[in-house]
């Protein structure tokens, strides 16, 4: 017998349930991170700082404090004051010895000693922070490794000159860590947010010199370069010669040369020209789609991706999972008369890297379905991994719209990780004739559904565990792709698990990771799923 | 995750693999995040800032780690629970005028007390006070509740399914989410009482 208590506690996590997506910024630098303290923790420096340190006494936290010195880099955690005077004079006396040592390079390992650079022009307000106090800016200011400056929203650029050749210019509400000068294998700035556009002259040697950011390590041999970093992203432009961009979350890294731009993402790197249109490292095959399946078979248990392929890259076929469940139509066209999975066999990773790098999707088909009574919503196609997961599902169902039977989009981002509320194609209803359907999601949030060459918006239907009311206006889709999952399966006609299954008949198929513009949209609908079903369709 | 396989993680880490630090973060950034943006008020930046300190502490004190007096995810609450008070402290700004937590009016406080006896009404359920309550006591809880719990109402899996997923008979996974309910029921209201409680303070 169900209990109150069940009853109430299942109510209570169905509608007020909710999960907070890992900021972007956080996740790509944390990870980073994690492998710096995995490396000192090897390296035995935190089990020496613990036996050095005073019986007791309260500890030092690992690598934050020394002496009340701030350490280099991003300063993200709590800052401590010294935890008494004997600290104190113990760490001044080893900076100094140290200095008396090392004189001059120790600029180069702690903050404090020598400058690296100066400010050579200063068109607005700006903020020097060293050692924890705000010190005036102007041109002439010397800037030593440790500092962080940061050039006011609102303000003009803000110049540097480094010793050596090296020029870094902030734009407005730019914030970055002077790290070093412009030497073999150093780093020179890390980028905390902004723009940041650098001329770095050729270095000799083989280890180049790089700019770091939160999810990225730029390593430059000497050229023009531009960087600009966002809460989740950074993005490398290059103006003259060559540079390369490392993933801190991944293993991934590309080459740029002049005209080219990469965002690094997480662990993925999108690369492009900077008139093209954004495609994965490795993939510049222009602004096609990044699957297409045109069903033009004829027999077979598989569905073949079409779509122009960069060198290396595998095609992301799918499987039929029971070929008695379908029929190949003569002159194109898959017809799907019974529940069956048509699945990538593996996670389609292709299109999580795609579509997070740009912030936008596009699902295009063109279908024919059985009937338009179909319920679930019934999934045309999905990247998901069953019922509830799922990074975007084309869908179908006749309820829940005042209209009757539409189709419906449910995406995923950090505003909601299962896809709700659900963009809903407006009336008439749909037909159970040729048809076809196009979603898009730009990089601003903005959704357009179009079916059969017109804008067909409908509105949004809520979760239905929530107290949201049906909205008849222009859906809006709030947050960011960053979280999209990386395992997902993409599958025709069902979920991956085959619980919601479509029946009809496929003809074209094709995902973009860009939004196409309405003209484009309407301009696929012209010319039709393939030249026989053009003609059927008029 | 068993006691064992979480050793052998921490041992992995230690011995420098990298694909180990990956697959820690993995299981439980997401818990540890969440497990503090409901602690701090739902401030983003504080939580960033917690879940950054409570990994590099974990880190020096990995080697100190022993399986035998709890999981990972319970060590890693445990330095959190410790990170969370010194922000707390430090953003004593941020207590008087950011606080987050909405009051919780007496009406609401016996629907709560009442989660065992009677239905708790819709106008209830919806408004913005039982919300934040019912995610931050989600994640507080343990994290074999959390995640049973997750599994029964939030992706409405079937008894079978998650006996399935376990390798556990329906009436083990029953009786473990029986136990999950009340350690539910008792999270929710004392942090219902403790907002409650907090009200007057966050007025002034």
């Amino acid at each position: 017998m169900t209990t109150e208590l069940e009853k109430n506690v299942g109510r209570l996590i169905r509608r007020g349930y909710h999960v907070e997506a890992v900021p972007g910024r956080l996740q790509g630098e944390l990870l980073a991170k994690m492998f710096d303290w995995q490396d000192t923790l090897i390296e035995g420096a935190y089990a020496e700082r613990r036996s050095a340190r005073p019986a007791g006494r309260k500890r030092l936290d690992g690598l934050r404090v020394v002496a009340g010195v701030r350490p280099v880099g991003l300063g993200v955690l709590p800052q401590r004051r010294a935890t008494g005077w004997r600290i104190t004079a113990l760490a001044a006396a080893v900076l100094i010895a140290l200095g008396v040592l090392f004189r001059g390079q120790l600029g180069r390992f702690l903050p404090g000693a020598v400058s690296v650079a100066t400010v050579s022009e200063c068109a607005g307000p700006a903020q020097l922070l060293r050692a924890g106090e705000t010190l005036p800016v102007s041109v002439g200011t010397a800037l030593r490794v440790g500092d962080e400056l940061g050039a006011l929203e609102g303000a003009g650029r803000v110049r540097l000159a480094f010793s050596g050749r090296a020029q870094a210019e902030l734009a407005a509400g730019a914030r970055v860590f002077v790290r070093g000068r412009p030497e073999p294998g150093a780093e020179l700035l890390f980028v905390k947010t902004g723009r940041v556009s650098l001329d770095i002259a050729p270095v000799s040697g083989r280890r180049p010199v790089s700019v770091g950011t939160p999810h990225a390590a730029v390593h430059v041999v000497g050229t023009r370069f531009a960087v600009d970093v966002g809460a989740e992203h950074t993005r490398a432009e290059v103006v003259q010669g060559i540079v390369r961009v490392a993933s801190r979350a991944g293993d991934q890294a590309v080459e740029l040369r002049a005209g080219e731009y990469a965002v690094v993402s997480g662990a993925h790197i999108v690369v492009a020209a900077r008139s093209g249109v954004g495609v994965p490292a490795g993939r510049r095959a222009g602004s096609g789609p990044i699957v297409l399946y045109a069903f033009a078979e004829g027999r077979g248990t598989v569905v073949r991706d079409t779509a122009p392929r960069g060198p290396g890259q595998r095609p992301l076929d799918l499987a039929i999972g029971d070929p008695q469940a379908v029929r190949w139509e003569r002159g194109g066209g898959l017809t799907v008369h019974a529940p069956v999975v048509i699945a990538s066999k593996g996670p389609a990773t292709r299109l999580p890297d795609a579509c997070m790098a740009s912030g936008e999707l596009t699902i295009e088909a063109w279908i024919t379905p059985e009937h338009v009574r179909q319920e679930g919503p019934v999934r045309v196609v999905e990247l998901g991994n069953g019922a509830l997961e799922r990074n975007f599902e084309l869908g179908m169902d006749h309820r829940w719209a005042p209209w009757g039977p539409h189709y419906s989009v449910r995406l995923r981002a950090t505003s909601d990780i299962r896809g709700w509320p659900e963009a809903v194609t407006g009336p008439p209803a749909v037909e159970a004739s040729l048809t076809h359907v196009v979603y898009t999601r730009d990089r601003s949030g903005g959704i357009q559904l179009y079916v059969n060459g017109r804008r067909s918006v409908g509105g949004l239907r809520p979760d239905p565990h929530s107290a949201d009311a049906f909205r008849q206006r222009p859906p809006h889709s709030l947050g960011s792709l960053a979280n999209w999952s990386r395992a997902h399966r993409l599958s025709l006609a069902n979920t991956v698990t085959g619980d919601r299954a479509w029946l009809g008949t496929f003809h074209r198929v094709a995902l973009y990771s860009r939004a196409l513009t309405p003209a484009e949209a309407t301009r696929l609908f012209q010319a039709g799923p393939t030249p026989q079903q053009q003609a059927t369709a008029r | 995750m068993s006691t064992g396989k979480e050793k052998e993680l921490i041992t992995q880490i230690l011995a420098g693999e990298r694909e180990a630090v990956r697959e820690l973060y993995g299981l439980y950034v997401s818990a540890i995040y969440n497990f503090v943006f409901y602690r701090l008020g739902r401030n983003s930046d504080l939580a960033e800032e917690a879940v950054t300190a409570i990994f590099q502490q974990a880190f020096e004190r990995l080697r100190d780690y022993d399986p035998a007096r709890g999981e990972v995810y319970t060590w890693l609450v445990n330095i959190g629970r410790g990170v969370v008070t010194k922000l707390m402290r430090r953003e004593q700004r941020w207590q008087r005028h950011e606080v987050q937590w909405a009051k919780v009016d007496e009406e609401l406080m016996q629907i709560y007390e009442a989660l065992d006896t009677a239905a708790i009404p819709d106008e209830a359920l919806a408004t913005e006070e039982t919300r934040v309550l019912v995610s931050t006591a989600m994640h507080q809880l343990p994290l074999k509740y959390k995640k049973l719990l997750e599994n029964k109402y939030w992706h409405e899996r079937s008894t079978r399914e998650i006996a399935g997923g376990l390798g556990v008979t329906e009436k083990a996974v029953e009786s473990m989410l029986a136990r999950a309910r009340e350690a539910f029921r008792r999270t929710f209201i004392a942090l219902a009482r403790e907002m409650g409680e907090l009200r007057p303070e966050f007025e002034t």
